[in-house]
């Protein structure tokens, strides 16, 4: 009987679950081009419920963006358990202003509600930190305040981590939040320049130099990696 | 991107796709002239690959898909699927006691009432949450011995406040809270222990209690529910139900109402 329960729950938990794991290969994935994003869709405030109808559509139209949206805001914040929060919070606003989310990229939509929850955290932490107040802000073309990185004290002990894995999330992680943002968005999200440049809320021209500043910085670290590696 | 300043844009262009065919040819003509924008070319090509690495993607938790599929279901309008006409043959249903519960069950599916299904299907929603509760990694999202950290951790996701209640005293110490979502809704899930057993003590406000507590053994699962304070509470657990009723009953003494 037990046994029966627990199958039945199995059963039940892969539906409800099976909304996320949308990530086609990268080879097939074609970002979708020139959906503008409206910002009051973004900011709108909370509606009512959703109905049965829209919470099928959210279910179809967000959720599958769910590894997306963790992803951006794990690299971003560089902390899980802070990530999970923030996911939480962006779907939780992203389901308040659904109703005034008519058409356009759900992915988009999505990451630059996640973005925004990251910032405003990453804000917190700077108050936190009683950073200088004159600390550059959002809008201008700086790479931002950022606050420390528990996971690396020191830059020799992240490049010793033994999968290749966390040892390319160390060099991401060393990079500026404004430049961390673009490569995720570019490299693992495969957006256009236009998509990043909406996400980001920022011109075209500052998400290239923002890219070319991020792979220059990673190449030159990439190289030191397999240096250190070879003499090792 | 640094060594070949005129051709940095439209190379980086190139490496992203972003050229039309003309542009393309142009910058690969180039690329087979200047060794240092090939290099540069070759650098991001490579990066890019380490980047797209599988590994290297992050995915979302399952935790984390189970608490964004509850944040749905909560902001969804309410479907009603127990319909308040139902309540009294549940509770006729319930009268009749365990063994004949389950014979009365198969009956009920046979003859597809499905009223009578509909309180069997939040008990065994229960104890399947607790189940799925000692799977790894899911019995608790907060983690804290602290009745005080638990409480307003459940503050800002559920819409209303559950009592929790310290009883490590009396040898059922807390070991944290959870977000759960059972009977269409989300509830909150205080986790506590007694020895080696876990106690899955799920509460929701309840505008309809369904009665008096009553202990529904069997399964090697023991299941206690009670209202108090407009809330409705079950403990879901496979200690005995001797310590279960013990537990409740220091609940209910300690529970502000």
């Amino acid at each position: 009987m037990v046994a029966a329960r627990s199958h039945t729950w199995s059963a039940k938990s892969s539906s409800r679950l099976s909304m996320a794991r949308a990530r086609p290969p990268a080879a097939t994935r074609s970002p979708a081009k020139g959906t503008r994003i409206e910002a009051s869709a973004v900011t709108a405030p909370a509606g009512g419920p959703l109905t049965p109808d829209e919470a099928r559509r959210f279910r179809a139209v967000v959720m599958p963006h769910a590894d997306a949206v963790y992803n951006l805001a794990l690299r971003l914040s560089r902390r899980p358990d802070v990530a999970e929060d923030i996911v939480h919070d962006a779907y939780v606003r992203a389901l308040a202003a659904f109703g005034g989310y008519r058409r356009g990229d759900g992915r988009s939509w999505i990451l630059t509600i996640v973005r925004n929850r990251f910032y405003d955290w990453l804000r917190e932490q700077r108050l936190k930190a009683a950073a200088p107040l004159g600390a550059p802000t959002d809008d201008s073309d700086d790479d931002g305040w950022d606050p420390p990185d528990l996971e690396q004290d020191n830059p020799e002990q992240a490049l010793e981590k033994k999968s290749e894995a966390s040892a390319v999330h160390a060099l991401i992680d060393r990079l500026p939040p404004r430049l961390r943002e673009v490569i995720v968005l570019r490299e693992m999200e495969e957006l256009s320049y236009r998509e990043i440049a909406e996400v980001t809320a920022s011109p075209i021209g500052s998400v290239m130099s923002r890219l070319s500043r991020a792979r220059s910085a990673l190449a030159e670290a990439w190289r030191e990696r397999e240096a250190e590696e070879a003499l090792s | 991107m640094t060594t070949c300043e005129v051709w940095g844009d439209r190379l980086q262009g190139l490496i992203d796709g972003e050229l039309d065919a003309a542009h393309a040819a142009e910058v690969e003509a180039h690329l087979a002239t200047c060794a240092d924008c090939a290099a540069d070319y070759g650098a991001a090509l490579q990066l890019r690959g380490a980047l797209r690495a599988e590994a290297v993607y992050a995915r979302a938790p399952d935790r984390l898909l189970a608490r964004l599929d509850a944040a749905v279901s909560a902001a969804t309008a309410p479907v009603s699927l127990r319909k308040p006409a139902a309540r009294p043959r549940e509770r006729a249903f319930w009268a009749v006691g365990g063994a004949g519960a389950a014979l009365l069950a198969c009956a009920a599916l046979v003859l597809g009432l499905v009223p009578v299904m509909q309180t069997a299907d939040l008990e065994h929603e229960l104890v399947a949450s607790h189940v799925r509760s000692q799977l790894a990694g899911h019995l608790i999202d907060v983690a804290t011995s602290n009745q005080h950290v638990v409480k307003p951790w459940f503050g800002g996701k559920t819409d209303f406040s559950p009592p929790v209640v310290d009883l490590v005293d009396r040898g059922f110490p807390i070991v944290g809270g959870r977000l759960d979502y059972l009977d269409g809704r989300t509830v909150a899930a205080v986790v506590y222990r007694r020895g080696r057993h876990v106690i899955n003590l799920f509460i929701w406000p309840d505008a309809h209690p369904l009665g008096p507590g009553e202990a529904k053994p069997g399964d090697g699962y023991t299941l206690l529910h009670w209202t108090h304070g407009g809330m409705t509470f079950w403990a879901v657990s496979d200690v005995a139900e001797p310590d279960l009723e013990t537990f409740r009953s220091l609940l209910q003494a300690r529970t502000p109402g």
